[in-house]
């Protein structure tokens, strides 16, 4: 990276300009529909729907977010995304960096067989299993509880499996004959060698899952009652008037406290993102 | 005693040289995986097979005491439903229009934001947003800008010609949905590529560029090739998504969706699938049309591994690879 | 939350009131006993708070005392019972969380809990034999679940009930009663209304209609449809291409159910007897009925998909007086007129400007049919594992606390005639409502036919087929008589499956 400073070059000045101006058109367009939220969010229902626009609340209305923290059990509601989310990420990325592992290094009898059936399972719609599965987790006595996750975590996922894998196919090989010289068991060189190097793809798989976990409203809503679902089922449906249409106004407060965790673990992942490969023994 | 062992060793060194070594990595392989199969083979196969069944029977989702079996009629049905041939075109529009757009712009970000550029984290978590905003501010949010008669870019445009009403989400539905789908997934598409850019050896690129190479060259030769294998998993996941795009139109045109109420240009394949499930009970035809579309899919994921060899450049394989 | 602020605190405290009240007034000897047994207790704990509420509630007391005791009174003694657990679909705005642990406190051992309604949970739980006790619905839905033998036969349980007496059921119930799928109206219990309204009223914003130069219509007589879409049409503002107020708001999910009763009004149907065909296309008075509703659309006095809702549906819009008129009934007057505790309601200088009129006539010569079409209700499972139970929560939340607390809160009728006078009048524009509410009442004896061969809760088979259709006439993709051709096609199909299906 240093080398690139060195020289300061006219044309190097205009790329950087030219660079800047992109990222600042693209942070615009992408930025300010999730500015239109975050500012509705503090607005009166009347102000959020004006026409014409009305871009700044006349009064700030925290009152939004004392609402949607205080019409639903939102803590509660929010504990119950957090264990799971934490629960199905941490499970699932043993078990899917374990498995895309095997699937990047180990070419034994039936390994291609199982790599088919993984995407096989990525591209089968989820709703033609869907009712059958529960059938399957009623007849266990599983449905609302939170077992599922753990057994979906257990499971691994194939979209993470087929991404560790395509990751693990660059990291070089002498790597990994060097250790097996040295006498490394097919585990230790998983947890020694692949692992340390994978930071960024351990970040952004445990990113995706918690992600995904956080906000998914579906299959808590197929498989918990309400006393036991998740942040993500009650803000669709927790802020309503008593004929059952929604309330806004809380719902953008609700869906901007709940939108947080998510920033935060981004903000704090991507820099695990950054961390450049330690590639000691390369030279070969 | 050495050269006993010597006599003895050699010629079972030979045979055990392979064997064991294979026969270990046979059992590691399994071992790694065992997680994922034992799961898979007790919890989802079941539901698989019944999910084929289901394909197979009129089912409607509540009559399952009268439920007839079908066999492939449903199937057969596929073909001469003039809507489920309308909507698979619009399906592989959708994608062919998606697929690449998403891929090069969220590469061409992830590259930028590779960069020692000042801001970086800023602009990153920033790209990342719109996928944490929730399902159910979307479309408000879209609609608030594109609507017809009180839209903030017609309110724009009016300015300059008063009156005017352009009926984005009607007229222009295909672009317009495309773009809320491209704001919605780049910032997931960056990520991964990020990850995989940070990958790449510092050494290699440095060992080029003081070998005199100029940064095309090394994006070229050195950066490409090495990105191969994830340009390959996002193409493949691309084709998977788009190809089953349901939850962008149905948000943006509100309750109308499960209809099939969206606007025409957007008449998706899984659109138009929930329609015959939900509106006309037509389960068991809906699970065998999404079949038929997995069924595709599975193929050209074939078509695309088929072609890895000629592009893809796997580290592990060109180095002599793993046995 | 807002409208939901009478809670069961404030329901005791007045039933203490009532309890002191009535034992000084002239009541029949039996009931005076009755309550001084019962409520004795009651009114020694509230005492205190007797005096800080009798200030607020004055008026409405007297109604609603009357009332409140009779249900407390009248609540069947619980017999020896098991401890069950009874699962109830049901939108959380509908059934609070208090009013959950309310049933759990009193009526231990039997626990209640909710799960959102959601159409494939409903399927997937079916499946596993394993249904919800008590499922949420609306009328068009109840054929075709009688068909497929899903609910519960609750005709013996009402008729030994004390709360949820036959003959104070409202005639809305009727959409829950038969003795089979293709002759709904009277005959065996099988569910039964939470609330409901007449749908077919108009909601008029007079503010408007003045801007416009018109006379705002009368609440006292109907006008016709022909009238209706005059004004519509008068009433739209443009702006070049732009559409600033539309004349009418119209639900397109209820086409049909909208078709239906028009044509009962004239004594036709949009179905043959047995329900085995749908008689649009060619039958002249259903076209009239579909094409009523396509020119308005045409001329964008009406949303549509090349003119839509900016706010998402018509609510917020006739709020904000961009909407003229607005075809909905008197549960939208939870959001017109608000609540006691809301701050929903006309927006800026539209408030107070909204009335309601009564439903129109589709012909000066039909019969005045002012019904629900929706009947939002509840049934209960075949299957359920404790049937006294799940008859205990559906009793309680179709009769007892819960249903006073929407009788009172104004989001519609009560299911209880015996309910009627605790639908809130508190000021002048809930008087207005009310006013009229209470004649259309008299005209809403109808049971509106549903096919069972068809699916009928949204989407709903003719409505999906509208909207597949409808953007693509109105764009010239297909003319009008192309439209209601395709629809015929393609609903005769579903028909037809349906009744393989179910036969």
């Amino acid at each position: 990276m240093t080398v690139r400073y060195i020289r300061m070059h006219p044309t190097r000045a205009l790329s950087s300009f030219l660079l800047y101006a992109l990222l600042i058109v693209v942070a615009f367009c992408i930025g300010l529909p999730v500015f239109w939220f975050l500012i509705s969010s503090i607005k009166t229902e009347s102000e959020y729907i004006a026409y014409p626009i009305k871009f700044l609340p006349k009064v700030v209305q925290w009152k939004n977010y004392v609402d949607a923290v205080t019409l639903i059990d939102y803590w509660g509601y929010a504990s119950h995304s957090l264990y799971l989310a934490l629960m199905y990420s941490t499970l699932c990325l043993i078990t899917s960096s374990a498995a895309g592992f095997a699937f990047a290094r180990f070419k034994v009898r039936g390994s291609n067989t199982l790599f088919s059936i993984i995407l096989a399972m990525m591209i089968v719609p989820g709703m033609v299993t869907l009712i059958p599965q529960f059938i399957v987790y009623s007849r266990l006595h599983l449905t609302n509880t939170y077992w599922p996750w753990f057994l979906w975590g257990v499971a691994g996922a194939p979209f993470h499996i087929f991404l560790f894998r395509q990751f693990f196919t660059t990291i070089p090989a002498q790597l990994e004959e060097a250790a097996e010289v040295d006498g490394c068991t097919p585990f230790r060189v998983f947890w020694q060698i692949f692992l340390p190097n994978s930071k960024p793809v351990l970040a952004t798989s445990f990113i995706f899952n918690f992600s995904s976990t956080w906000s998914d409203w579906f299959g808590p809503l197929i498989y918990l009652d309400d006393k036991r679902t998740t942040l993500a089922v009650k803000i669709n449906h927790g802020y309503q008037n008593a004929h059952g249409n929604p309330l806004m106004m809380p719902t953008l407060a609700a869906a901007t406290i709940y939108a947080l965790p998510l920033i935060i673990l981004f903000f704090i992942g991507q820099k695990y993102i950054i961390q450049g490969v330690v590639t000691s023994g390369i030279k070969g | 005693m050495a050269t006993a062992e010597v006599a003895v060793a050699q010629p079972e060194r030979t045979a055990r040289h392979i064997a064991p070594r294979v026969v270990r990595r046979t059992v590691a392989f399994y071992a790694f995986v065992a997680p994922w199969l034992i799961c898979f083979v007790a919890l989802d196969i079941i539901p698989i097979v019944l999910g084929v069944l289901t394909s197979m029977t009129d089912y409607d989702g509540l009559n399952l005491a009268t439920v007839k079996w079908m066999g492939l009629k449903n199937y057969a049905r596929a073909f001469t439903d003039s809507d489920v041939a309308y909507s698979f075109g619009r399906s592989v529009l959708w994608s062919a229009i998606n697929t690449p757009t998403w891929i090069v712009l969220s590469f061409t970000l992830a590259l930028i934001l590779n960069q020692a550029v000042k801001g970086r984290d800023f602009f990153r978590t920033l790209y990342y947003l719109p996928s944490v905003v929730p399902v159910v501010a979307v479309a408000r949010i879209w609609a608030i800008f594109l609507d017809t008669n009180n839209g903030l870019l017609n309110g724009i445009l009016s300015l300059f010609r008063p009156g005017t009403a352009v009926r984005w989400l009607s007229d222009y539905a295909l672009p317009a949905c495309t773009a809320i789908s491209v704001w919605g997934g780049l910032g997931g598409g960056m990520i991964i590529f990020l990850a995989g850019l940070q990958g790449i050896p510092q050494e290699l690129e440095e060992a080029a560029l003081i070998d005199g190479a100029n940064k095309l060259r090394v994006f070229r030769h050195i950066t490409i090739p090495l990105m191969t294998p994830l340009i390959f998993f996002q193409l493949i996941m691309a084709l998977i998504t788009s190809l089953q795009t349901f939850a962008l139109p149905m948000i943006v045109y509100g309750g109308g969706a499960m209809t099939g109420g969206v606007a025409r240009a957007v008449y998706l394949y899984v659109i138009n699938t929930y329609r015959h499930i939900f509106a006309f009970q037509r389960f068991g035809y809906g699970t065998a049309l999404l079949w038929l579309m997995s069924i595709v899919i599975m193929g050209l994921t074939l078509v695309v591994f088929r072609t890895a060899r000629y592009w893809v450049y796997y580290e592990s394989e060109a180095a002599g690879g793993a046995a | 939350m807002f409208a939901k602020k009478l809670s069961r605190r404030d329901l005791l405290k007045l039933s203490a009131i009532g309890a002191a009240g009535t034992v000084l007034a002239a009541c029949q000897p039996q009931v005076v006993e009755k309550i001084v047994k019962e409520t004795v207790v009651v009114e020694k704990e509230k005492q205190v708070q007797v005096e800080v509420t009798k200030v607020v509630e004055k008026e409405v007391q007297k109604e609603v005392t009357k009332v409140v005791e009779k249900v407390i009174t009248q609540a069947p003694q619980p017999k020896a019972k098991a401890a069950s657990e009874v699962a109830m679909m049901m939108w959380g705005g509908e059934l609070s969380d208090d009013e959950i642990k309310q049933y759990n406190t009193d009526h231990a051992p039997y626990k209640l809990s909710r799960l959102d309604p959601d159409q494939v949970r409903y399927f997937a739980m079916l499946a596993a034999g394993n249904p919800p006790d008590i499922y949420r619905l609306q009328a068009p839905e109840v054929p075709g679940l009688l068909a497929r033998g899903i609910p519960l036969d609750l005709t013996p349980y009402f008729e030994t009930s004390m709360v949820l007496k036959i003959d104070d059921l409202a005639a809305a119930n009727n959409f829950y009663k038969g003795n089979s799928p293709l002759d709904i109206g009277t005959g065996k219990i099988w569910g039964m209304v939470k609330d409901w309204s007449p749908d077919c009223t108009i909601w008029v914003n007079k503010l408007v209609f003045q801007k416009a130069g018109l006379t705002p219509p009368p609440d006292d007589k109907p006008i016709t449809y022909d009238q209706v879409f005059e004004f519509a049409q008068k009433l739209t503002k443009k702006e070049g291409d732009r559409i600033l107020i539309w004349g009418l708001g119209v639900e397109w999910g209820w086409v049909e159910r909208f078709w239906e009763v028009w044509l009962e009004a004239i004594g036709k149907s949009l179905f043959s007897n047995d329900f085995s065909k749908f008689q649009l296309q060619g039958n002249e008075d259903a076209v009239k009925c579909a094409k009523w509703h396509f020119d308005l659309a045409k001329n964008n006095n009406v949303q549509n998909p090349l003119s839509p809702s900016p706010r998402g549906w018509i609510g917020p819009d006739f709020l904000a007086g961009q909407i003229a008129m607005c075809q909905y009934g008197f549960w939208y007057s939870g959001m017109v007129t608000g609540t006691a505790n809301t701050e929903t309601g006309m927006e800026g200088e539209n408030k107070g400007q909204a009335i309601m009129i009564p439903a129109p006539l589709w012909t000066d010569k039909g019969k005045r049919i002012s019904t629900t079409i929706t009947a939002t209700g509840s049934i209960c499972s075949r299957i359920t594992k404790d049937p006294d139970a799940t008859w205990d929560v559906f009793q309680w939340y179709n009769g007892q606390e819960p249903a006073v607390t929407r009788a009172k809160g104004g989001w519609g009728v009560p299911g209880l005639k015996s309910f009627y006078p605790m639908i809130p009048e508190y000021n002048e524009e809930r008087k207005q409502v009310k006013r009229v509410l209470m004649e259309e009442i008299k005209n809403s004896e109808w049971v509106v036919r549903f096919n069972p061969f068809l699916k009928g809760g949204e989407p709903a088979a003719v409505g999906a087929s509208w909207a597949t259709y409808f953007e693509r006439t109105l764009k010239g993709e297909f003319s009008f008589e192309q439209m209601i051709g395709n629809i015929q096609k393609e609903i005769d199909v579903a028909i037809k499956e349906g009744m393989d299906r179910i036969l």
